[in-house]
């Protein structure tokens, strides 16, 4: 059998079994999803406006600028240098309901999101997020991750291509992470901000009922909606908590 | 002189009532509840999801046009939740209006409080006091047999109960089913009727059943 079978063949059993994990939740957790669904399906966000091309740029400047004081801060006590702690934030005239963060210093919003939320909180924390994705420079060991994979494919003789299908697998199993560990630091700076978590919380309710699933499979790069709005329940009781 | 004047009188005494069966109320929207989880059957005021067919009646500010289904757990624990989307409703109202047209009730409009449409509701059977109407398109379809593409199971029947002494109307939005479709005792259709909702009509997880009231409207 060649390694090009045999790894696709490592990658079918692992992802079994992954997804065997995964479906077997324990019953707490599963009611805990049902209670969230019920919360979810008899819960409305608050009506969106449409905004302008202008006041949408403008709004994330300002939100931009807000967060990027507290930001600062956290640059300072973890000894991040000034140019690793700057960040362009634009908005893209486009419908879907989406944000990321971009190269090594950019963020963009689709424009879709801004006219689909009613609260520059709901805003704050998708800006948050972002950011938290280049503090914790997931960009970067997104990119790395394919490229050591694409090479180590083409090393082993098994192609660049399987290499690079091996890393994305693996990494989109740690994406799910990345996204929850975004959340917590997006919860932190917010908050820290002065933002208002549970108008905040909308952004993830709006989310939830846009993607339906209450749970996403090992090999999907994001978190289900209803299980990162689990997530975020976990998060802010704890920074109550802790407070 | 005379005679035309007994004519007359006599032609207002003999003339049918119109005004009998006329049909103008507002009634609230409609109180429901989401249930997510499959496995539970939908009690009474519960539904699977506020689609487009029913968010008309409901009590919502939006409606859905996507259910995602998804199971947790293994065998006798597995669970099915079902998530619904959400549109807003172009133009929600706390109520909606029902009116006969005509002197008729065998025909209805009914106000849409979610898009502020009016709709044609045709009378499908009369059951005691209750007068049962479907939508006049859906009712359309199923007298030609063009039942093909429809699910049925979305499309409610309005039901409208007598009037109470004190001129509330007790109303019931439920799913469709086979027994209420009776046009009349010779309607051929009644045997026939190729749509067979059995499936879901006999199905208490997808059944569903909304009762509400409506008041006549002052002019």
């Amino acid at each position: 059998m060649s390694f090009k079978r045999c790894s696709v063949l490592a990658i079918t059993i692992f992802g079994f079994f992954m997804e065997l994990a995964v479906v077997s939740a324990s019953t707490e957790d599963i009611q805990k999803k049902i209670d969230l669904a019920n919360y979810v399906n008899n819960n409305q966000a608050p009506r969106p406006s449409i905004k302008l091309a202008a006041e949408a740029r403008e709004l994330v400047t300002e939100i931009h600028f807000r967060v990027f004081d507290v930001v600062k801060e956290i640059c300072i006590e973890e000894e991040i240098k000034a140019r690793d702690c700057t960040w362009s934030a634009r908005v893209e005239l486009l419908p879907g309901f989406q944000a990321f963060a971009f190269r090594a210093n950019e963020i963009v919003i689709h424009s879709g999101l801004i006219d689909k939320i009613s609260y520059d909180d709901e805003l704050a924390f998708v800006i948050a997020h972002e950011i938290a994705h280049h503090l914790y420079n997931h960009v970067a060991k997104k990119r790395n991750g394919m490229f050591v994979g694409a090479v180590l494919g083409a090393l082993t003789g098994a192609g660049a291509g399987t290499g690079a299908t091996i890393a994305s697998l693996v990494l989109q199993s740690k994406s799910s992470a990345m996204e929850i560990r975004a959340d917590e630091m997006a919860v932190k700076i917010i908050e820290e901000a002065g933002y208002d978590l549970a108008k905040a919380r909308f952004v993830l309710l709006r989310m939830a009922k846009l993607d339906g699933r209450s749970r996403a499979t090992i090999l999907e790069s994001h978190p289900a909606g209803l299980e990162r709005l689990l997530a975020f329940d976990q998060l802010v009781a704890q920074e109550r908590g802790t407070r | 002189m005379n005679r035309i004047l007994l004519c007359l009188a006599l032609l207002v005494f003999f003339a049918p009532d119109s005004d009998a069966k006329k049909i103008d109320l507002e009634c609230d929207a409609l109180d429901y509840r989401v249930e997510s989880q499959l496995n539970l059957p939908l009690q009474e005021g519960s539904v699977r999801s506020a689609t487009y067919s029913i968010a008309g009646f409901l009590n919502a500010d939006s409606y859905a046009l996507k259910v995602t289904i998804q199971c947790e757990g293994k065998a006798e624990e597995k669970v099915c939740i079902a998530i619904s989307d959400s549109n807003y409703c172009p133009n929600p109202q706390a109520s909606f209006r029902i009116r006969s047209v005509g002197g008729s009730d065998q025909n209805l409009m009914v106000k849409n409080r979610c898009t502020g449409e009016w709709a044609k509701y045709s009378k499908i059977s009369s059951i005691g006091t209750t007068q049962n109407y479907l939508h006049d398109e859906v009712a359309f379809q199923l007298k030609n047999q063009i039942y093909s593409g429809i699910n049925i199971a979305d499309k409610p029947i309005l039901s409208l109960h007598e009037r109470s002494e004190d001129g509330v109307v007790a109303i019931k939005v439920a799913s469709f089913t086979r027994d209420l479709w009776r046009v009349n005792e010779f309607d051929p259709l009644v045997g026939i009727l190729k749509v067979n909702p059995e499936n879901y009509e006999k199905d208490e997880h997808r059944r569903f059943t909304l009762n509400g009231k409506c008041a006549q409207r002052n002019k």
